[in-house]
């Protein structure tokens, strides 16, 4: 069985380089080609490729928030010219990456270990949870996420992001009136945020500090958040605790 | 007010210290009462105008140079000691209706003593700052060293050689002729980036021949997506500038100036006053809604191109982030010109 594989990278000479390389390849069939994330993410849901060759560093959306916009990612090989600190996360989690320019046969190699891994169905998605960890511990935070609406993708700047909350099973982003709900657990999310800017404020709960206005006493040792677009919410006893640190309130 | 040291010194060793001088001197002269006395008054007194030095005198004296302030203050400290000495033999004089002169020769030895102590104590507080400071000057050189070697690290981008390499590989195959003036171009740049280092300065023209170069190699990747408008006047071609001064601003401009499909619309201006080199780096992004803090790659290269500048330039430099019309960011440098 052929890898149906996509290709995505922002810059044509990649692309067109990419393809060249694979072309004589018998275990791939390329599904297509994207030239930016939010074209990456609508094309991987449209032709649900078994491998993406994903470059990092694309305009807008980035490789790792395009993995973060999927329900299901499909497997992966990362391809970068230069972060060291993504290649520390894809070392410590032993996830296959390309480093530009790769030779023809780097490239064969990791073609080759993609089909066995992925005939032994070991599943690439079990491995995004703890690669967000470790890009947030290279303090590699998000700066943009991808929200799937019916006839479009959204990106939306973090900075926007009043505050977060886990509602039935989703995650609910809230910004200004709006309410956007991303298809991941609030854990992957808070995983990818940086903690000096977006603090968990309840169990199910993550607040922009830039938006906390007053900080309102409630009951037995709770407060209530009040956010700069009249929003409320729950500050429980032991998170409060934690902000009384961060804020020296 | 009092610190608990003031405290003890006022209520037990002064007085012990009284009395110690009075069973002393009062061996010697043979009037215990008396020697006690003035020891007591003296060392009152002298506590009394200790106190009103450091009430009055070292708040005026704070702003002087330091030498001369420790030797101020040392002078006074000698003589609040020998008026304090005199005035509390005057007073025990007045008390017991009688002078004791063979006292002074006595207390004076002490009147010595106290600022001696001083003297010792001020010498040891130099030295130890003088090694303070040299050691922090030695801290501050290998801090400049690293601030050097990361400036050098952050014009010469990686991801920029190892995404040009990655062009390279592909026109190799496919347009050799363009492999051939991309690798040219790449020589160039690195050429420039390395050796221009050295240099405290170079004419405006070859700053701009070098970021044209990178560019064009921008260029290549970026394809359609990026536009560029030079408009360089031609009297600013001369002008002395620091090496390496625009790259990382228009790098950033590369970067953070990207509108929503990623699109670059950069534009670079120069122009001269009558002091002033103005050059002006214009980008259509989506612009700096937030503080450039928020924006870490963009601070990084602001901050190194700013503390450049000021080493260059000291105050006779401009740096002006603001926002472009009709959107994006401008960032404008102002270089005096004629100077180096």
């Amino acid at each position: 069985m052929k890898l149906r594989t996509l290709i995505v990278d922002d810059e044509a000479p990649a692309r067109e380089r990419l393809r060249r390389l694979l072309a004589g390849n018998e275990l791939i069939e390329l599904v297509g080609e994207a030239k930016d994330g939010v074209e990456a993410v609508e094309m991987i849901e449209e032709t649900s490729p078994d491998l993406v060759l994903l470059d990092i560093q694309m305009p807008v959306l980035d490789g790792f928030g395009v993995i973060e916009a999927l329900r299901e990612p499909p497997a992966i090989i990362f391809v970068t010219a230069y972060d060291e600190y993504a290649i520390r996360a894809f070392e410590v989690n032993a996830l296959d990456y390309l480093l530009k320019p790769f030779s023809q046969e780097r490239l064969n190699k990791a073609m080759e270990r993609a089909q066995e891994e992925l005939s032994t169905g070991q599943e690439f998605a079990d491995r995004i949870g703890p690669l967000l960890e470790s890009l947030r511990e290279e303090k590699r935070y998000t700066e943009r996420v991808a929200v799937r609406e019916p006839d479009r993708i959204l990106v939306l700047d973090v900075e926007e992001i009043d505050w977060i909350e886990a509602r039935q099973g989703q995650v609910v982003v809230h910004v200004g009136q709006e309410e956007h709900v991303l298809a991941r657990t609030l854990a992957d999310l808070e995983a990818r945020l940086d903690p000096t800017l977006f603090f968990r404020a309840h169990r199910s709960v993550i607040v922009n500090l830039d938006r906390v206005k007053e900080i309102i006493p409630w009951f037995a040792g709770s407060h209530k958040l009040r956010l700069t677009t009249g929003a409320e919410v729950d500050l429980s006893r032991s998170r409060g605790k934690a902000l009384r640190e961060t804020l020296g309130w | 007010m009092l610190s608990r040291d003031d405290v003890k010194r006022l209520l037990v060793w002064n007085p012990l210290g009284a009395l110690a001088f009075g069973l002393i001197a009062g061996y010697f002269t043979g009037d215990f009462r008396y020697s006690f006395a003035a020891g007591l008054c003296a060392i009152y007194m002298i506590e009394v105008l200790m106190a009103l030095l450091q009430r009055f005198l070292r708040p005026r004296i704070q702003e002087l140079p330091r030498l001369r302030k420790v030797l101020i203050d040392i002078g006074a400290s000698f003589l609040s000691h020998f008026i304090g000495i005199f005035v509390g033999l005057t007073l025990t004089a007045l008390l017991f209706g009688y002078f004791s002169i063979a006292l002074i020769f006595y207390l004076l030895p002490w009147a010595l003593m106290a600022p001696a102590f001083h003297t010792v104590q001020y010498a040891r507080m130099f030295y130890r700052e003088l090694r303070e400071t040299e050691l922090q000057e030695e801290r501050l050189k290998a801090l400049a060293a690293e601030a050097e070697l990361k400036a050098l690290k952050a014009q010469i981008n990686p991801h920029f050689l190892f995404n040009t390499l990655n062009t390279i590989a592909h026109l190799t195959r496919t347009d050799p002729p363009r492999a051939e003036r991309t690798v040219e171009k790449l020589a160039d740049i690195f050429r420039y980036a390395l050796f221009s280092m050295e240099k405290d300065s170079v004419p405006l023209q070859e700053e701009l021949g070098f970021i044209q170069a990178y560019l064009d190699l921008e260029k290549e990747r970026f394809g359609d997506r990026l536009q560029v408008n030079l408009s360089i006047a031609r009297d600013t071609h001369s002008i002395s500038v620091p090496p390496l001064i625009l790259q990382p601003l228009v790098e950033n401009a590369l970067q953070h100036g990207q509108g929503p499909q990623g699109e670059v619309e950069l534009e670079l201006a120069t122009s001269l006053s009558d002091d002033f080199l103005e050059i002006a780096i214009k980008d259509q992004g989506p612009g700096m809604q937030t503080i450039v803090a928020k924006q870490p790659g963009r601070g990084i290269g602001l901050r190194n191109v700013r503390e450049r500048l000021e080493r260059t330039y000291g105050e006779q430099y401009g740096l002006e982030i603001g926002p472009n019309e009709p959107r994006g960011t401008k960032v404008v440098i102002s270089i005096p010109r004629g100077q180096r």
